[in-house]
């Protein structure tokens, strides 16, 4: 006999004789607040758990969250084209420069991002990225994935910047660091073109380049950059003009 | 009524098992989708840490780099989010709060992923994906939890930092309440599809409750029908061992009557067998010994019916027999002192004829009365045949030859009075063992299981003993036969034999003596008488000499013949197997025998019917001596016609081909009933041939058999008045190598004609200086003479051993001598022996043997000693003179090659 069998038989003898039995038994009916109070208990322990368990992924969220949404190292950026900077200017038409780490992981939003706008403002602005080249790794060292990706991007010349002596001249800390000059050298925009480290998509920064390129003026001349610091010495700040930690 | 009650309380209870049935597939439901997450979650654990590992392994300060946040972010706050839910479906699976749980933490990772790839779009789908999976549950309200966090981290984080959450600077409401309407908008068609499946489960689980209600009912009702058959086999099967039972009792009944059955039929049958039998059965009465009864061999044998027997008593057919006597021979059976009598007495038959019987009587009851039953057994035949065994046992006895039997372990079991003598002569007798030689060929006979015979040899008489193996009972029978007589016999013949032999012997040194004595001075006779003839002038001197010369030639010829004769009847003749040019031997019976064609008038030619072998493997000497005579009879008895030689190859291809020649006259031919005596000794056609022609009778006897020494035949074809064909086949050799010509084309005949031509110089051995080694005075005149007279120096000296020291004294002058001729047969040293000194003394000339043994075996002894040649006495001087040039023309040019000395040789025999 099959266990829904024996179940069905006696379901059926059960209401057959339901009114004239009475269900009952002392021990049983002891029996019954004991799990009660045992499932409350264990109902308990489990809600706290689970509490415990959404604060601690809620810190770490958090947590998370501020490291992807605290910019670089900002800086009092030249207002003109540096004189003594060995990248030559483009006198016919503006100068955007950016200067990138070459292993920064944050920084492949920035080539993402300039590819954008290169292709939204093609022909309208001489691009140049620099990418630091250290005298302390082999010669390779710069010659990563975001160099070939620059390197793809038309309208986009890649430079090695030999132990950052270009971002010192033009005063760029962070990785992502974009610089627009006019035809005559005058600066016209400053920051990222990043929305947080390593997020793709609209951001300030690309649009105020691309209004600057496409209608010559912007509301926002300047954003924070999201990246990682650039030469590595005293240049972290969590915000603009506030403190820097350590290295 | 009660079936409507019934019938309802039914449906109640399917309806409510429908729900626990709902209930579990549910829980189960859950189960499973718990696991499937636990899964899905670990792995999508996994599949972040190494998302971060991948894209963002460090970050970087100038040139100084660490482990990127990413990656702590993805293994500690990746492995918060998915070990708890995990640690809940396997501890609590099924239960509300797990999958609220599990449905939260999967959108919290949806979070983390997009926070780790920079807020991507394309892990936007990651939440989509998950408010699928999370459907499995089947609950609407794990989709709303999950879609409450996604909203709240919308709101929250896109108010705050809108730009990490929609790519935006600014976080517009409305891009909340988009991206919150197209989560709900998916959540609308997942509840949807929930209430219908949930439908679904329900009606299955319906279903499901009816069928087992209704499985229940049909197996009750089956159980009751199997119960009522169970019940109504038991009582079948029990009323089946009853009748097993009886059926049992009445078989084994069936069969003791059918044992008693068979016994009675057996005893049935037995009683009629002895009825049948013809020993003679009796059964009489014990009182009045008056036949009760007779089988039918009985009746038979003795004569009288069963009722005339039933009148009579056993003393009635015995004759001799009296009652009295009888009562006293069965009287030990009547006092019990004897079970039953054996004796052996005569019956009469009715017809008054007596047969020896032997009785067998004993004492038996026949139902309820004793009786006397006698088997009489007719021993007519077995004493009938005792005589006859007595008789033929006497069989060896009877033999004048010893016949024996001993065992295998050599005891003599009987030896027949003949054998006495040979006993006798053993020492032994019968019951001993035999001597060890006669025991040791017992032996051998029974192991080979085969007769074996030996001879054995008295002081008085021979015997040969035949032992026979029976190796059935393992004894052996020997038969002695006395020889004594024959081998008198044969003894006799032995010594007649050895006589013959020695007579044989001596009449062929005798031959041998007679060859070489009637040579030496026929070469003087002849020597001389050439000289004569050169020197004669006189017509009549010229006759006489010639006369001298072919008489002395004819008796040189019939001692050769009769010396080949003698040979090949002592079967000594011996053959060689050189190589030898056919086209070069037939040319040169051609060139010798053309010129007695031509005396005759008779065209002589020669015939090649197909190509033939440039050389055959034979001996030339005998070939051209069959050939010489069978062409030289059909030259001599064809008046007119023409001779022909036609030569054709036999059997090219097979392993043994012949060369046939064919040798047609025109002569007057010969009857059928002459052919076959042709080939016999002494015999010619009629003794008017001889009269008429000549010839010794000896030639065709010879070619016959020499032709078989070749490996071939002489056969005969003749028709009376038209001629003969004599077809001479021999044995080539093996030709597969050998080039087949039409023709002589080879140069041999050349060499024979440029020696010829040569040797015709007047002095052709000039200033030669020559040591000839003769015993015989007249020889050595004679040859110094030919020698001289050809222009040569010569030295003679009287046997082997002057002939050493003289040119071993001229090879130390330093003027050896140009040539030694040698003969053979001298006293002190003979020419072999004087031929081997001087080639091991180094002398490097020819040296010419010149012996009167004529046979081809002695020349070859010649060769083996160190001669370059071989000349027969009696001495030709043409011959000599040539065969001297030749060695002296060919030493002072290259020593001939061994092909040219062949042919020399068969030239110089003729």
């Amino acid at each position: 006999m099959t266990k829904q069998a024996v179940w069905i038989t006696h379901r059926l003898f059960t209401v057959n004789t339901m009114n004239s039995q009475q269900i009952a038994g002392s021990d049983e009916a002891l029996q019954v607040p004991l799990q009660q109070h045992k499932h409350t208990k264990r109902w308990l322990g489990l809600t706290i758990l689970t509490v415990i368990w959404i604060c601690l992924v809620g810190i770490g969220m958090s947590s998370l969250w501020k490291y992807q949404t605290t910019p670089g190292e900002t800086t009092e950026t030249p207002k003109t084209w540096p004189a003594d900077s060995m990248v030559q200017q483009n006198p016919n038409r503006p100068t955007l420069m950016m200067f990138a780490h070459p292993h920064c992981p944050c920084t492949q939003a920035s080539i993402s991002e300039l590819a954008l706008l290169m292709e939204h403002c093609s022909g309208q602005v001489d691009a140049r990225v620099l990418f630091l080249k250290s005298s302390k790794f082999s010669t390779e060292w710069e010659r990563t994935d975001l160099w070939s990706s620059a390197t793809a991007i038309p309208g986009v010349t890649v430079i090695g910047d030999q132990d950052g002596s270009e971002a010192v001249r033009f005063r760029a800390t962070t990785s992502g660091d974009v610089l627009l000059f006019d035809s005559n050298g005058q600066l016209l925009f400053h920051g990222g073109i990043t929305g947080s480290r390593g997020h793709t998509g609209e951001n300030a920064g690309r649009s105020a380049i691309e209004s600057i390129l496409i209608s010559g003026k912007a509301e926002t001349k300047q954003t924070f950059v999201f990246g990682c610091p650039l030469l590595g010495q005293n240049d972290a700040c969590s915000k603009e003009n506030q403190e820097c930690r350590q290295q | 009524m009660s079936s409507t009650i019934e019938s309802a309380s039914k449906n109640q209870v399917v309806s409510q098992r429908a729900k626990e049935l709902f209930h579990e597939n549910r829980t189960d439901l859950f189960k499973r989708t718990d696991r499937l997450f636990a899964c899905l979650m670990v792995i999508q654990w996994l599949a972040c840490i190494f998302t971060a590992i991948w894209f963002s392994p460090r970050t970087w300060i100038g040139t100084y780099s660490e482990t990127h946040l990413h990656i702590w972010a993805a293994v500690l706050l990746g492995g918060l989010i998915t070990l708890f839910p995990v640690c809940l479906a396997w501890l609590r699976p099924g239960s509300v709060l797990t999958r609220q749980v599990i449905a939260v933490s999967q959108m919290l990772m949806s979070s983390l992923l997009i926070h780790l790839s920079g807020g991507r779009i394309e892990t936007h789908f990651h939440i989509f994906g998950s408010l699928a999976f999370l459907a499995f549950y089947r609950d609407w309200r794990v989709l709303a939890s999950a879609t409450s966090v996604v909203v709240m981290d919308h709101v929250v984080f896109g108010l705050t930092d809108p730009q990490a959450i929609f790519g935006t600077l600014t976080a517009s409401p409305w891009r909340v309440l988009e991206h919150s309407a197209w989560v709900v908008f998916e959540d609308l068609f997942l509840i949807i599809a929930i209430h219908q499946s949930l439908r679904e489960m329900k009606a299955v689980a319906q279903q499901q409750a009816a069928l087992e209600a209704t499985n229940e009912t049909v197996e009750s009702q089956v159980k009751s029908r199997t119960r009522d058959l169970q019940l109504a086999n038991e009582m079948i099967a029990e009323k089946n061992r009853l009748l097993q039972k009886q059926a049992e009792v009445l078989k084994k009944q069936a069969n003791e009557f059918a044992e008693m059955n068979h016994k009675a039929e057996q005893l049935s049958a037995f009683g009629k067998i002895l009825d049948r039998s013809h020993n003679e059965i009796y059964i009489f009465d014990l009182e009045t010994l008056k036949f009760v009864h007779a089988n039918r061999g009985a009746r038979s044998n003795i004569g009288y019916s069963m009722e005339e027997l039933q009148e009579l008593t056993p003393v009635d057919i015995k004759p001799g027999q009296t009652q009295k006597s009888f009562e006293e021979l069965i009287a030990p059976l009547l006092e019990k002192t004897h079970e039953s009598l054996e004796f052996k007495t005569v019956h009469r038959r009715k017809d008054g004829t007596d047969y020896p019987v032997q009785v067998h009587l004993e004492t038996s009851v026949l139902g309820d009365k004793p009786v006397f039953v006698a088997i009489i057994l007719d021993i007519t035949e077995q004493q009938r045949s005792s005589k006859e065994i007595e008789r033929l046992s006497r069989f060896p006895d009877e033999d004048n030859n010893p016949v024996m039997r001993a065992s295998a372990e050599g005891t003599l079991l009987y030896a027949n009075s003949s054998s006495n003598r040979l006993l006798s002569y053993w020492g032994i007798q019968v019951g001993k063992a035999l001597p060890e030689e006669i025991y040791a060929t017992c032996q051998e006979a029974l192991n080979s299981e085969e007769s074996v015979a030996i001879e054995l040899d008295t002081e008085e008489q021979c015997y040969s003993l035949i032992t026979t193996p029976i190796v059935k009972e393992n004894y052996v029978n020997l038969y002695g036969t006395d020889i004594t007589s024959r081998k008198q016999a044969e003894r006799d013949l032995l010594q007649a034999k050895e006589a013959a032999e020695g007579a044989n012997r001596a009449k062929s040194e005798f031959l041998a003596n007679m060859s070489h004595e009637i040579r030496t001075p026929m070469t003087a006779i002849l020597g001389f008488n050439d000289i004569i003839l050169d020197n004669a002038t006189h017509p009549g001197d010229v006759d006489a000499a010639l006369t001298i010369k072919e008489n002395g030639e004819y008796l040189i010829k019939l001692i050769n013949n009769i010396l080949d004769l003698s040979k090949i009847e002592a079967e000594k003749l011996v053959v060689e197997q050189v190589n030898c040019s056919p086209h070069a031997l037939i040319d040169n019976v051609y060139s010798l025998m053309k010129v007695r064609a031509a005396a005759k008038g008779l065209p002589f030619e020669v015939h090649f019917d197909g190509p033939i072998p440039e050389t055959i493997c034979s001996d030339p000497t005998r070939l051209r001596q069959i050939l010489i005579n069978v062409v030289g009879n059909a030259i001599k008895f064809t008046e007119t016609g023409s001779v022909q030689i036609v030569t054709r190859l036999l059997n090219a291809e097979d392993q043994h081909p012949k060369l046939q020649l064919d040798v047609i006259d025109t002569a007057m031919g010969i009857s059928e009933d002459k052919i076959e005596s042709l080939f016999l000794p002494f015999m010619q056609d009629d003794n008017s041939v001889t009269r008429k022609f000549g010839g010794t009778g000896l030639g065709l006897t010879i070619s016959k058999r020499l032709a078989e020494l070749l490996g071939g035949e002489i056969s005969v074809k003749s028709t009376v008045g038209k001629g003969s064909t004599f077809s001479i086949t021999i044995g080539t050799g093996p030709i597969h190598n050998i080039r087949l010509l039409e023709k002589n084309t080879t140069h041999e005949l050349e060499t024979v004609s440029e020696v010829m031509e040569n040797n015709q110089a007047e002095f052709p051995l000039q200033n030669q200086h020559i040591l000839l080694t003769e015993d015989g005075p007249d020889n050595q005149r004679l040859i110094s003479f030919l020698l001289k007279k050809a222009g040569a120096i010569v030295t003679v000296a009287d046997n082997g051993q002057i002939s050493f020291e003289t040119a071993t004294a001229a090879m130390k002058e330093g003027s050896p001598f140009d040539a030694i001729l040698m003969d053979m047969q001298m006293p002190v040293l003979d020419g072999y022996g004087a031929t081997q000194l001087l080639r091991d003394a180094d002398y490097q000339g020819p040296i010419i043997a010149l012996t009167a043994h004529a046979m081809s075996g002695d020349r070859q002894k010649c060769l083996d000693a160190g001669c370059d040649d071989y000349l027969t006495k009696p001495v030709d001087r043409r011959k000599l003179v040539e065969v001297v040039a030749s060695y002296l023309k060919v030493s002072n040019r290259v020593k001939p090659p061994k092909i040219s000395k062949q042919v020399k040789d068969d030239s110089k025999q003729s």
